[in-house]
């Protein structure tokens, strides 16, 4: 399944090129610490192109649309960046505490198991949540 | 050092196949004639009316045949998964072909790094004709040039596609095979093995080539599976994927993205064009071509498939339209109404 194909309000575009522009950082951080690693400087160094070009599509996309719409320069390009990282952010947050709230013990590797017919009845019940 | 062929020595492929009298030759063909060949190939014929198993059997696989129906590819892949007695394990799709060396760059990380328990390779649909086919040819040059190889460098890739994927047999067993719980067992599995401290590799070099569906009504049926696939699995993985930060938060916004983009694409938009009597507001369908166009062209760029590219990316706005409607009915199906699909259609 490819969630790509799914529709999307650009939040998740968003945090994929966070994330993508995050990775050349890190690794050049990394190779300069004596850690790096050439190919994977280089992979970072694609991706993070490759979101640049995302970014620089994006803000295209905005001047057009302001253009083409009108209306006060500033506030337009403010609220387009500032709100999609507020939201971002804040889902982060959210599912963050989430987490913590729920802090479950830590699981142990997997025995090899042998599933029962029991334990499948189980799980469907876990899934339609009776 | 472990080579190459070791490892393929190592190697049992499962193709789980019902009605595949199409394509199954192909498959095991494409299997038994890569660079490091493995050591047996099994197609599980699901009962199949067509001949499935006699034309998998002339092209060169052992054949397992079920008394009845399985029920689902999981059903059909774990009664091979019972036989298997190498320490690695392979499934693909019936109407899914590899490139010669796909397996061998498939088996690599597996090889090198034992905390790896599974990977999976890059997917481009083997034809690419009608609508759908487009859409989804320009959805997976997307998804496998730019989302998944930065899910892998964060260690998550999201889902071991099912369509082609290796395994460490012991940590498959360990994870209880492939379930049938949820309608997208590959992503239950993936899921399974991160919650067990497993990593998972994309290798996007490991080329397969699926047949993707041609018609609505075939794309329907997989979509539909898909959507009500993802949210059995974010119902029943959710307290384990709390535990791991990047999952929990790609998953989250995947899914808030999916709901709130859903509802606007099929409900929101459509209405204010009504009500202000202007057709502006359907341009939200297009704003972000741009943005999707870069890794895109830089995907077939690479594949040297540009004018492919630019004559499907239209496809892949319509395709991603009813994407969103598959997306809200497996929501209020699921959720609302508590009405989980449990039917396995594949819908060819």
């Amino acid at each position: 399944m490819g969630t790509a194909g799914l529709p999307g309000t650009g939040l998740g575009g968003l945090f994929y090129i966070l994330l993508a522009l995050w990775m050349p950082v890190r690794e050049l951080y990394l190779t300069a610490r004596g850690r790096g690693d050439r190919a994977r400087l280089r992979f970072a160094m694609g991706q993070g192109l490759m979101a640049l070009g995302i970014v620089a599509a994006v803000v295209l996309t905005v001047l057009v649309a302001r253009a083409v719409a009108g209306g006060d320069r500033y506030a337009v390009g403010s609220v387009w960046l500032l709100l999609p990282l507020a939201l971002l952010a804040a889902l982060a947050s959210v599912l963050a505490l989430w987490a913590r709230l729920r802090r479950e013990p830590p699981r142990h590797r997997a025995e090899p198991a042998q599933t029962t017919d029991a334990a499948e009845e189980r799980r469907r019940r876990e899934l339609v949540g009776a | 050092m472990t080579t190459a062929r070791d490892l393929a020595s190592g190697l049992t492929v499962i193709i789980p196949a019902y009605d595949e009298a199409a394509s199954v030759a192909d498959t095991v063909r494409s299997v038994l004639t890569q660079t490091t060949p493995p050591a047996r190939v099994i197609v599980v014929d699901d009962c199949s009316t067509d001949g499935t198993g006699d034309l998998a059997r002339a092209a060169g696989a052992e054949v397992l045949r079920p008394a009845q129906n399985t029920g689902s590819k999981a059903g059909a892949q774990n009664l091979a998964l019972a036989q298997v007695d190498t320490p690695y394990c392979m499934a693909i799709d019936a109407d899914t072909t590899l490139a010669p060396d796909a397996i061998e760059l498939l088996l690599a990380p597996l090889g090198e790094d034992p905390g790896v328990a599974a990977a999976c390779g890059y997917v481009v649909p083997r034809h690419v004709g009608s609508v759908w086919e487009r859409g989804r040819y320009v959805e997976y040059l997307l998804s496998f040039t730019f989302y998944k190889p930065t899910q892998d460098w964060y260690g998550h890739p999201l889902i071991a596609s099912g369509c082609f994927s290796a395994y460490r047999t012991d940590r498959l067993r360990a994870a209880g095979g492939w379930s049938e719980r949820t309608r997208a067992e590959d992503m239950d599995l993936t899921w399974s093995l991160y919650e067990a401290e497993h990593a998972v590799r994309f290798v996007p070099g490991a080329l397969c080539y699926p047949i993707e569906p041609h018609d609505l009504d075939f794309l329907g049926k997989q979509l539909k599976r898909w959507s009500h696939g993802f949210v059995q699995n974010v119902r029943l993985h959710w307290g384990g994927l709390l535990r791991l930060p990047f999952l929990r938060t790609v998953v989250g916004v995947a899914l808030f993205d999916a709901v709130v983009a859903s509802l606007v694409y099929l409900l929101l938009l459509p209405l204010l064009a009504v009500l202000w009597g202007t057709p502006l507001p359907l341009l939200v369908y297009l704003i972000d071509v741009p943005a999707v166009l870069v890794p895109v062209l830089v995907a077939a760029h690479r594949r040297r498939e540009i004018g492919r590219a630019l004559l499907s990316l239209p496809c892949f706005f319509v395709l991603r339209v009813v994407n969103g409607f598959y997306v809200l009915e497996a929501l209020w199906t699921e959720v609302v109404l508590r009405r989980p699909l449990l039917v396995y259609e594949k819908g060819h």
